[in-house]
């Protein structure tokens, strides 16, 4: 009953709804959902276009590399290049905390090493 | 006459625009109708139904999967904005150059049933003229009003109630 009651309102002027779709315009702006998904494609196209130039880049320049001797000359006394194994100072001593301080070394160790 | 859903998918799809064309002269009338009925002065239901096909052929072709309850949710708010402008009040009578051109019994009752529509609040108005006139479904309300379906179909159901019992009442004062 309630849309009989509202269709017998009077019809609009047929000639403004023509001139109301004279301005529409003719085509629908682009999906966005479409322009996302040809950002992503771009990125994705210049990041593998990216990585194919670094590869063959890599690649290229392997053969070129200046060649590794293979035997370090030996210019210093056997006993400076391979000097005594000195014990660490830590070995056999107990591991100390970490917020313990650390002992004070006084003058006189120094004047004797000297 | 084709499927709403089908000219705006031709249109978004393709840029078929004799397909959008068809589109707007079968909702246009209606739409300028529904304007008029909500209390829209004729005038200025042209411009905003106008304004609602601008905006609908902005955005449609986001998510076009319903058409009609769009443009109506366009031009609802559309028309909440005018009158939140012109500061008038949403339940105005129709006016005179515009009602009812027929005769008899018929246009009395109609004439009744639309005065009994106009009394209702703004937004059980839309809810009914929406379900009972434009023939939208309860998903495609919720769309157009922006609101939950659940609470779609409990309003309709109470305004159904309300306009059947302000049916009897006026009638019973009528006849008593």
């Amino acid at each position: 009953m309630i849309a009989p009651a509202f269709d017998r309102l009077p019809a609009a002027d047929s000639q403004r709804l023509a001139a109301i779709e004279q301005r529409l315009p003719a085509r629908a702006r682009p999906r966005r959902r479409a322009i996302v998904w040809w950002w992503l494609a771009a990125v994705l196209a210049a990041g593998a276009a990216s990585a194919l130039w670094w590869a063959v880049d890599y690649d290229s320049g392997k053969g070129q590399e200046a060649p590794v001797p293979a035997v370090m000359p030996l210019s210093v006394a056997p006993s400076v290049a391979n000097p005594p194994a000195r014990p660490r100072q830590s070995e056999g001593k107990e591991s100390k905390p970490a917020g313990a301080p650390a002992p004070k070394q006084g003058p006189v160790i120094y004047q004797q090493e000297r | 006459m084709q499927d709403p859903l089908e000219l705006i998918g031709l249109f978004c799809r393709d840029g078929d625009a004799a397909a959008f064309r068809a589109f707007y002269r079968a909702q246009a009338p209606r739409l300028w109708k529904f304007l008029v009925a909500r209390g829209a002065a004729p005038e200025d239901a042209y411009d905003l139904l106008s304004e609602s096909f601008l905006r609908f052929v902005g955005h449609i072709c986001r998510d076009p999967r319903a058409p009609v309850a769009f443009l109506y949710r366009i031009a609802v708010n559309l028309r909440i904005d005018a009158l939140r402008r012109a500061r008038v009040r949403p339940t105005d009578p129709l006016p005179e150059e515009i009602a009812d051109d027929t005769d008899g019994p018929a246009r009395e009752a109609a004439a009744y049933l639309r005065e009994l529509v106009g009394r209702l609040p703004e937004c059980e108005q839309n809810l009914l003229l929406l379900r009972y006139w434009i023939g939208l479904n309860h998903r495609e309300m919720a769309q157009a009003l922006d609101l939950p379906e659940g609470t779609v179909r409990r309003q309709c159901a109470e305004v159904i109630a309300k306009l059947r019992a302000h049916w009897g009442v006026d009638e019973t004062r009528a006849t008593g």
